[in-house]
């Protein structure tokens, strides 16, 4: 018997010897593999294939398993994190507080290149703190309506006018929106993301005072944009309820929920970032208008964006910087611009003709609607003082409760307010440096 | 065999038997003890992986805090609400092995189907459930609702994964019950979840493995004595199952404790309004999306805890009436 486990055990060392070759990643001969932690789309490869094609001794190549920020920030301190890596929204301070985001402030310089003249100027909060920089957008978005045209011919409706009211989309949704003999809903009027910031936004309400020490979540802009959202589900019902959407919801990502419910036909209207373009182009009968998004006189819209940065633990700097060079430059602006994946970094590539009408897609005539809608809008706004993970459990857990109709907005948001002070003041509590920093009253 | 050749014999026999288990000995030592030992220091600090605020030892302020915290209590009131339920599913995995233990044709297929959920990958069957709960076109409520119209009865369906309601009638804002809470929400929804697909799953294996191997003998001397089905069950099959019910109850309730992080994450999203928040899932939200893993570490050593308070609980008085 001990001869067979000594057997067995020599087998299975001499087979893990001889494997162990084969389990590393063949490296092309005189090639550098760049990791980027991103997810994967079709327009993702389109951009590292011309990355690659440009610079011939790397091989540029995606992790998308990893790209969530918490996996991007364990992995890069434990050593083994990608090389670039996107962070989406306002997580900026978070990799900059961990100290995985490289500062490229010196190196764009020695690129000649200028972020904060490039660079959409609403866009500053999501790559640079102060007067240093981190990182470079991927991409830019924000919303606006697309509209099915073909819903409306059919219906012998006027395509809705490019600067509509919530009157104006509320009128025609309810007259888009059809059922079935059984009461159900075959097609909705409009469909957007159950997203209190979003409609913060457009209603002008605000998160925090300017210098970031007091919740203003209580106030009537963030009442009439909360009244908004959930009236035109419960009370219009042009869109499905949560649960609906829900159950009608996979995992998400790219080119699921509400963008191929529009491409199924289930919605005439939708509200969502120009990136949805891409999945709509695979639909050839679809026929797409875009107007603008309804704001109130103090309203934006949200941008919305991933910024990408140079792990400053990665062993492979000089490679990262060349693919933050590629970003910054006309081609990759012009292909994310071609491609519809938002607009690319740099402001000046969407003045060119081509953006305002693409010969390629001869039936999108909407490109300046975007470039206008992206002049306009605004970043989430936060404060040092409380993380945005925390505004979201604070409000989030009260929108439940008015979802279900248990609560009314404004006794939710004045919890919503009570919660955010509570937490922000623990943060204080916890936080010597902060609290000093909060008693001085700067932010 | 000289006694010198005897003792290098049993030598070389113990250090072979260490080298087979030192693999398995340094995996334990890396990725269990280690870390075990580690998240308790942790425990002890204001760990923040964002290095905001530095990096001090607190001493036992994170446990003092997860005392003081009406999340804490909330968070454990729901796991021990999912867990009031264990009893109700260890249950329905004896009658179905009980069942499965027939001498009927075609009982292997009966078996591969009352299995099927186990093998079955459980994003894709949450993903499923989540469509059977839609309140308005959900296939439950549209045979809740067949079942209302027969009697001419007007139906107002559950609210399910999008309700805070609950049989217990919790608040869902404090630890408080009222009558307007009571009903069938989120908290429900996973729990029949959950029982559909534990029903078939490992303990109803453990029964069935349990009661064929029990010997026929007893059986038949107490149908020879005149005992019925259910006398036979009582006297003889559940004193015999003793051993089998004492072991799922302990990994039951441990693993009742530590449960709750994968619906929450596909389904619920720990809401609506956090009902269906584990401490589990509680843990992994701390660390791993606030980043505050001092603080979490000290919740997942105050569950440890818990589970070993309740773990030896249940050894000292259900040890009691098993056959061990």
């Amino acid at each position: 018997m001990r001869a067979l486990f000594s057997a067995i055990l020599v087998v299975l060392v001499g087979w893990t010897l001889f494997m162990l070759p084969t389990s590393r990643d063949p490296v092309p001969a005189g090639k550098t593999i760049v990791t980027w932690a991103t997810d994967d789309t079709p327009i993702r490869r389109e951009q590292i294939a011309l990355f690659n094609k440009l610079n011939p001794d790397l091989d540029l190549r995606i992790d998308p398993t990893n790209n969530d920020p918490n996996k991007v920030v364990v992995q890069s301190i434990g050593g083994v994190g990608p090389d670039v890596f996107d962070m989406p929204g306002t997580t900026l301070k978070v990799f900059v507080d961990s100290g995985i985001a490289l500062d490229l402030t010196d190196e764009l310089a020695k690129m000649g290149y200028d972020p904060l003249s490039e660079i959409w100027p609403a866009a500053k909060p999501l790559f640079a703190i102060e007067d240093r920089t981190y990182g470079v957008p991927a991409n830019l978005d924000t919303l606006a309506i697309f509209y099915d045209r073909q819903a409306f011919d059919e219906m012998k409706l006027p395509y809705p006018p490019v600067n509509p009211t919530w009157d104006d989309i509320i009128a025609i949704g309810k007259k888009l929106t059809a059922k079935d003999a059984s009461g159900r809903t075959t097609r909705y009027g409009l469909l957007f993301w159950w997203d209190w910031r979003d409609f913060f936004a457009m209603c002008g309400a605000r998160l925090f005072t300017d210098d970031g020490r007091k919740l203003t979540i209580d106030t009537p802009e963030a009442l009439a944009a909360v009244n908004l959202m959930s009236s035109l589900i419960y009370v219009h019902k042009l869109a499905p309820t949560a649960s609906e959407s829900n159950s009608m919801a996979s995992v998400g990502g790219w080119g699921s929920g509400n963008e191929s419910r529009f491409v199924g036909r289930r919605a005439a209207m939708v509200v969502g970032p120009r990136y949805f373009t891409g999945n709509f182009r695979r639909a050839p009968d679809l026929k797409v208008g875009v107007v603008k998004l309804p704001l109130s006189a103090t309203g934006s819209t949200r941008l919305k964006g991933r910024t990408i940065a140079v792990n400053s633990r990665s062993p492979r700097r000089a490679a990262a910087l060349r693919f933050i060079k590629f970003v910054t430059d006309g081609g990759y602006n012009r292909l994310n611009n071609d491609l519809a994946d938002g607009v690319g970094p740099s402001l000046k590539y969407t003045e060119e003709p081509k953006f305002q009408f693409n010969p390629d897609f001869p039936e999108e005539k909407y490109n300046p609607i975007w470039r206008q809608s992206m002049l306009a809008a605004q970043p989430d706004e936060s404060s040092p003082y409380i993380s945005n993970g925390q505004v979201d459990e604070a409000v989030g857990f009260q929108l439940d409760l008015v979802n279900q109709g248990i609560k009314d907005p404004k006794a939710a948001l004045a919890a919503a307010q009570a919660a955010g002070e509570k937490l922000l003041q623990e943060n204080l509590a916890a936080n010597a440096a902060l609290a000093k920093r909060y008693a001085e009253g700067s932010k | 065999m000289t006694a010198k050749n005897k003792k290098r014999a049993t030598r070389i026999a113990t250090i072979l038997g260490l080298a087979y288990l030192l693999p398995n000995l340094l995996g334990f030592l890396v990725f269990t003890a280690g870390p075990v030992i580690f998240s308790f220091g942790a425990s002890l600090t204001n760990w923040n992986i964002m290095n905001s605020p530095p990096l001090e030892f607190v001493g036992f302020r994170n446990y003092q805090q997860v005392g003081q915290s009406s999340q804490f209590w909330t968070f454990f009131i729901n796991t021990v609400y999912f867990m009031a339920f264990i009893p109700v599913g260890i249950a329905g995995s004896l009658v179905v092995a009980l069942l499965l233990d027939s001498r009927l044709r075609g009982m292997t297929l009966f078996r591969t189907l009352l299995y099927l959920p186990s093998f079955t990958a459980g994003v894709a069957i949450m993903i499923m459930w989540k469509g059977l709960y839609n309140p308005d076109h959900g296939l439950i409520n549209a045979c809740l609702r067949g079942v209302f119209d027969l009697f001419s009865l007007p139906f107002q369906g559950p609210g399910w994964l999008q309700s805070t309601q609950n049989l217990m009638g919790l608040h869902p804002e404090k630890i408080a019950f009222a009558v307007k809470d009571i009903g069938l929400g989120a908290r429900e929804a996973l729990v029949f979840m959950g029982f559909w697909a534990g029903l078939g799953g490992g303990n109803m294996l453990l029964y069935l493995a349990a009661l064929t191997n029990m010997p026929d003998e007893l059986i038949e001397a107490a149908s020879l004595d005149g005992a019925g089905r259910w006398a036979v069950f009582r006297h003889v099959k559940w004193p015999q199952l003793a051993p089998t019910t004492f072991f799922i109850v302990i990994m039951s309730v441990i693993g009742g404790f530590q449960g709750g992080v994968d619906s929450a994450q596909v389904m619920t999203g720990g809401g609506p309004a956090g009902t269906t928040t584990t401490l589990a899932y509680h843990i992994f939200r701390k660390s791993f999306v606030e980043y505050q893993f001092g603080y979490a570490s000290a919740v997942a050593w105050v569950l440890f805890a818990i589970v070993f308070a309740f773990s030896g609980l249940l050894w000292k008085f259900g040890n009691k009436e098993t056959n061990y």
